[in-house]
């Protein structure tokens, strides 16, 4: 009902694809300082107009505003009930808000990455990944196709015939993410998405997003309650306040570089140590 | 191979030592032989009339599978109309499980009335007792369906036909086949009680009547056989649905890894 989608809107699209050609592994840092570098340039905006949501006669998050411009990454941080995962929930159409409104710019094709790599165990990896082409109604040949290049993007261009039980959990979220790209979205919402794995293959899996953002020219928004997570991938960080949700602080996120190095920076533990005090002292206050 | 070996080899163990046991106590304590026959006995029985006791395996056999196929095709169909309406299945369950609870032996009559004497009858009495662990696993397969992928099929706008076939009827399927493996077994009990009732005797006689003539003329021997062929009618039923859940199942569930 408060869904509505705007007019086109229009692409900014400068400089020149970062990291692309992606080949197997390849981990080049894209060093241009924060610039929005977008590829094919298919992002779209995103605005959340003071919606607010309750549970059972609770309220669950306070008018929140957010604007993402096309091709943006944003990461939302908060502890946990602090409504992150509705506001996602919200920008994807999942559920309506109470007030306020959604607006998502054209052409709105919204995927979706859930904390469960939510995949058909029945189903191979590749077969998985075409789910959404299928359901689309697109044929067999093609979408395999597509698939098969999904699944390479993310590293698994070997593994197209296994099946979920014989994957790791880090294969799991890859071919979940494969799934979420096949589509090539102009909005990718994130929930979470690595929180259940390792550090090192979360990293690993954060390094992949990274680049996968960069080369698309999606919108992005990332909801996870690391910091370090959302310094590393986001070029925003909005931080919630405990339940009812709150924004405490948006800062933008500025690096000498981006990808791998960026971690070990002086500037990326700065953000992280200023995005931790706002969240202690968002978590600390009640109601 | 060596697998199948590693399956079969301790039942057959097993039933071997009991049946040696058996064939013991028979020869020490000399228990009159309408009484209890020693597995010698029972296989003498089952050799001097082994052409006419096959055929009634054959016959009950048929009319066990009959039943099952018609009580496993209208029972997942019957459990995924009930799955996809609140109000059937509020409707409908109770009374379905109605079914369960009212003695099949008490409504033999009735099938008697409404099929006439002989096969028909006795893949009614069959169909009727293997319909609801079909309908119920089912039903139950189909509404555990993890809630997260139907989020995940809703956002992509699945259509109806398309949640069912890729999503719900995969989900149930080892429920569906645990039903089916209970619904083996007693669609060989519906049919012997069927028969009891509704059966002729004569050349074409089924097990079920084979049991009762046999009673008849104090032939216990001959009873211990044709129940020996009735359980072998339910082993044969549930190998098939158990080779058929294996062979669906093999690549992804658990049960069957």
């Amino acid at each position: 009902m408060h869904r509505l989608a705007s007019a086109a809107i229009p692409m900014a699209m400068h400089g020149a694809p970062c990291g692309e050609p992606l080949g197997p592994r390849t981990r080049e840092p894209c060093s241009t300082a924060a610039t929005r570098t977008s590829g094919r340039g298919r992002g779209v905006g995103l605005k959340l107009l003071g919606v607010k949501k309750g549970f059972a006669g609770l309220p669950a998050l306070e008018e929140i505003t957010l604007e993402l411009a096309p091709a943006a990454f944003v990461a939302v941080v908060g502890p946990s009930g602090c409504g992150k995962t509705t506001l996602l929930r919200m920008a994807g159409g999942l559920e309506q808000p109470e007030a306020g409104r959604v607006v998502i710019g054209e052409p709105a094709r919204v995927s979706f990455c859930f904390q469960e790599a939510r995949l058909l165990p029945w189903r191979t990896a590749l077969d998985n990944v075409a789910l959404p082409l299928e359901l689309g109604g697109i044929g067999r040949g093609e979408r395999r196709e597509r698939a098969r290049a999904a699944l390479e993007r993310v590293q698994l261009g070997d593994r197209v015939d296994a099946r979920p039980a014989a994957l790791s959990g880090g294969m799991r979220m890859r071919v979940a993410l494969a799934r979420a790209l096949v589509t090539e979205p102009s909005l990718l919402l994130l929930d979470e998405p690595f929180g259940a794995l390792d550090e090192v293959t979360r990293q690993e899996l954060d390094d992949e997003l990274l680049e996968l953002w960069q080369v698309s020219g999606m919108t992005a928004l990332l909801v996870t309650h690391s910091i370090a997570e959302a310094v590393y991938l986001a070029e925003e960080v909005v931080v919630l306040s405990r339940g009812p949700g709150r924004v405490v602080m948006r800062r933008e996120i500025s690096l000498p570089v981006r990808g791998p190095d960026a971690r070990s920076t002086r500037s990326f533990q700065e953000h992280v140590v200023v995005l931790q005090k706002a969240l202690a002292a968002g978590a600390g206050r009640r109601g | 191979m060596r697998r199948l070996a590693g399956a079969l080899g301790p039942p057959m163990a097993v039933v071997g030592a009991v049946l040696l046991g058996w064939q013991l106590g028979v020869w020490s304590l000399r228990p009159p032989p309408y009484l209890v026959p020693g597995p010698v006995d029972i296989t003498r029985a089952f050799l001097s009339d082994a052409p006419r006791l096959l055929a009634a395996m054959g016959r009950t056999g048929l009319a066990a599978a009959a039943g099952f196929g018609l009580a496993a095709l209208a029972g997942s169909a019957l459990g995924s109309l009930l799955a996809a309406s609140r109000f059937l299945q509020r409707g409908v369950y109770p009374l379905a499980s109605l079914l369960q609870m009212v003695p099949l032996v008490a409504l033999a009559p009735l099938l008697v009335i409404w099929f006439g004497y002989g096969g028909r009858a006795t893949v009614a009495s069959a169909c009727i007792v293997a319909l609801f662990p079909v309908l119920a696993s089912t039903l139950d397969g189909l509404r555990s369906v993890d809630p997260g992928l139907k989020e995940m099929f809703a956002l992509y706008r699945a259509r109806r036909a398309a949640r069912f076939w890729k999503l719900g009827l995969p989900s149930a399927a080892p429920s569906i086949f645990t039903g089916l493996r209970v619904a083996a077994g007693l669609s060989v009990i519906g049919a012997v009680v069927g028969e009891f009732v509704s059966g002729f005797g004569g050349e074409h006689a089924p097990l079920g009547i084979v049991i009762l003539a046999a009673l008849r003329e104090s032939r216990t021997d001959l009873v211990f056989a044709a129940v020996g062929l009735s359980a072998v009618v339910g082993f044969l039923l549930f190998g098939v649905v158990s080779s058929l859940a294996w062979l669906a199942l093999r690549n992804w569930h658990p049960s069957a890894l």
